[in-house]
């Protein structure tokens, strides 16, 4: 496949950029912060391009240059409340979305802020739909190290969110 | 809560918070701490190559004999012929370095002991200034000598002990400064990255 032109990679983007959205959501816990991660993962992309040879998904290689970007993305140590409380989940922004699975994905992206990259890497796969097989090529480990960890992450990840005081 | 149920949610998410420029030139310039380390290789790159050049004034603003002349640039000649091997070594490695596409355990191994051996490298290269310090030291030192008519074997003993302890002193500042430099300002980059690295092992 032919290198792609800007218009084309741009418009390759806005059509992916969900995947923009929810990585730099799951890494980075204020609005600021996940405006730069957006605009370092196009440059990231934009500057890999020509290691695109279309015989794979734009997707799935987006899924690796985002998810690789953000998790070296390595902010400066800053002070942050690490408690989340289910008080605190913020309204749902959109009348259309159901109000409950959208209050709870207001949690569940507060909770995620507390585990590391390589946890938040494979909580993002996994909420992608991928296979144990594709999170693994992704990461570059095991299936078996994918469920051993994925497994791990789950339970920790609702601890926290059973720490927040939320009851489904 | 069921994950698995949240996935419809997930997947229906609003994405009006990014916004992908129109063309390119929009955005700022890559903020990366990869990217940033490349700018500040980049720099000292140059600063290297503007110290190298100062270093062949030295022998002329510091006032030394003519006849140290020979010693000072034989010394300062080595200098500059392994400063040019590791120079572009450095060159190289800055314009190579890159991330990303390969998976994620490749991609941070990679850049990881990439710069674990750049760190290497930069050591070594400071280390290579230390027999050109010294060589002008004791030049410096026999051209005053010089000037009131006295060479090294005038000194007293006292005195020539003093300059050995001097020499290994500067020698010994030399090998804590160089790995000082490299960890304040390489060494939390690739602390974070072995951290991560650790977290991909196998269980």
């Amino acid at each position: 496949m032919d290198q792609l032109t800007e218009q084309e990679f741009l418009r390759l983007i806005e059509k992916h950029k969900g995947i923009l959205h929810k990585v730099a959501r799951m890494y980075m816990d204020t609005p600021q912060d996940r405006e730069d991660l957006h605009q370092e993962i196009i440059i990231q992309l934009w500057k890999s391009c020509n290691s695109f040879k279309g015989n794979s998904e734009f997707s799935s290689w987006m899924y690796r240059v985002a998810i690789n970007t953000a998790i070296s993305y390595f902010r400066k140590e800053k002070k942050r409340n690490d408690t989340v409380a289910y008080e605190q989940a913020g309204e749902p922004e959109n009348e259309n979305y159901d109000p409950a699975k959208d209050r709870q994905l207001e949690l569940f992206y507060q909770a995620v802020q507390q585990l590391n990259p390589v946890e938040k890497a494979l909580i993002f796969y996994f909420m992608e739909g991928l296979s144990h097989r594709e999170t693994a090529g992704h990461l570059g480990i095991s299936e078996v190290n994918v469920r051993v960890k994925l497994n791990r992450t789950k339970e920790k990840l609702q601890l926290i969110i059973k720490q927040s005081g939320y009851e489904s | 809560m069921n994950l698995d149920e949240l996935k419809s949610a997930w997947n229906i998410e609003k994405t009006d918070d990014v916004h992908i420029p129109s063309r390119m030139e929009q955005l700022r310039k890559a903020n990366h701490p990869l990217d940033k380390l490349k700018r500040n290789m980049r720099n000292e790159w140059y600063m290297q190559w503007l110290a190298l050049c100062f270093l062949g004034f030295v022998p002329l603003s510091s006032d030394l004999h003519p006849s140290t002349y020979l010693v000072y640039y034989a010394a300062y000649a080595m200098s500059v012929i392994v400063s040019v091997y590791y120079l572009n070594i450095f060159r190289r490695f800055y314009q190579q370095i890159s991330h990303y596409t390969a998976d994620t355990k490749d991609s941070l191994t990679e850049i990881y002991y990439q710069f674990r051996l750049n760190m290497e490298r930069y050591h070594s290269f400071g280390f290579l200034l230390i027999p050109l310090v010294l060589v002008w030291g004791g030049a410096f030192t026999y051209s005053k000598l010089q000037q009131k008519g006295l060479d090294f074997s005038s000194l007293s003993e006292t005195s020539k002990y003093s300059l050995l302890a001097l020499s290994i002193g500067i020698t010994g500042l030399m090998v804590w400064v160089m790995p000082a430099w490299t960890r304040f300002y390489y060494g939390k980059y690739t602390r974070q990255l072995k951290q991560v690295l650790d977290e991909l092992k196998e269980e």
